[in-house]
């Protein structure tokens, strides 16, 4: 499921499907990966570089299937996010106390990310969020906050 | 623009206020967005220095991802970023942003993971870059 804000400022794919031991990670896969590059590269403005841009896409999302796969005992849940600052990998904890070990693991990724030339077209950040409830969390994701505050939207 | 010495005296500055709103438990969530701006002006110190400056917070951020000397800034600053960001938008069901990071992280974790580790680390890392001994 795809969820298109009204704005249409940013989109939101989630990752991981299901509860408690029984998650699932979900792969992007045919008509859905075209669809959600697709809208990748209009928010990016990249229509001249389309075919790059999808081949890289395919190869971060790889890269973070693996990643959240290897950590779901630990995730509740997991979204990109995606707008005119990139691509945001959103990581919901199952525990409700805030991880700092864990985040630890998301700067190494973070810095992995926006370092590989195989992903230059891709502005990519990270997030990692403690356990809340569903309304807060789509709230918090789709409020334009994250985008507000990647485009310095506030002033300092 | 701010010199270096004047963004060190306000990341000072944001330091103590800091941990004012952390003792008796004031506000975690501005203690945390007040530890934020003490590491940007700690990094925007280490700029000054070099007679650089950032504009804004995506320029800062980019530079601090992508180039390779600025990354040992970026690991503790991006936690403090990050927390600021939770600390201003992410709430309870019924509460607030406040009450949300009451619970998910509490003073002594801010404390001891923003302030004393991160923000530390991230003084550590400017002092060495601008000659000086300590900042804080």
């Amino acid at each position: 499921m795809t969820i298109q804000q009204e704005t249409k400022r940013r989109s939101v794919v989630p990752l991981i499907e299901g509860e408690h031991d029984d998650v699932q990670v979900i792969r992007l896969d045919g008509d859905r990966f075209v669809t959600t590059a697709q809208e990748a590269i209009n928010f990016l403005s990249l229509a001249g570089r389309a075919v790059e841009f999808q081949r890289q896409l395919k190869e971060l999302l790889d890269r973070l299937y693996d990643w959240v796969e290897e950590r779901k005992e630990r995730i509740g849940s997991a979204y990109i996010a995606f707008g005119r600052d990139g691509l945001t990998l959103v990581i919901v904890q199952r525990a409700v106390a805030f991880d700092f070990t864990f985040e630890d693991q998301l700067t190494d990724l973070d810095l992995e990310v926006a370092n590989e030339q195989l992903f230059r077209l891709i502005p990519f950040s990270t997030l990692l969020v403690p356990k809340v409830g569903d309304a807060v969390l789509k709230s918090f994701l789709s409020s334009g906050q994250i985008i507000q505050h990647r485009l310095n939207a506030e002033q300092e | 623009m701010p010199n270096k010495n004047s963004h060190l005296a306000t990341a000072r500055e944001n330091r103590e206020l800091a941990i004012f709103l952390l003792e008796e438990e004031r506000s975690i969530a501005w203690s945390v967005t007040a530890a934020c701006y003490s590491g940007l002006h700690l990094i925007e110190a280490a700029f000054a220095h070099q007679g650089e400056h950032c504009d804004d917070h995506t320029q800062r951020n980019s530079r601090l991802k992508n180039e390779h000397s600025l990354q040992s800034l970026w690991r503790h600053y991006r936690p403090l970023y990050d927390a600021s960001l939770r600390a201003r938008y992410l709430t309870t069901d019924e509460g607030s942003a406040e009450e949300q990071i009451r619970i998910s992280v509490g003073a002594e974790a801010a404390r001891k993971q923003l302030i004393d580790h991160h923000l530390r680390q991230l003084e550590k890392s400017v002092a060495k870059r601008i000659d000086v001994e300590n900042i804080f």
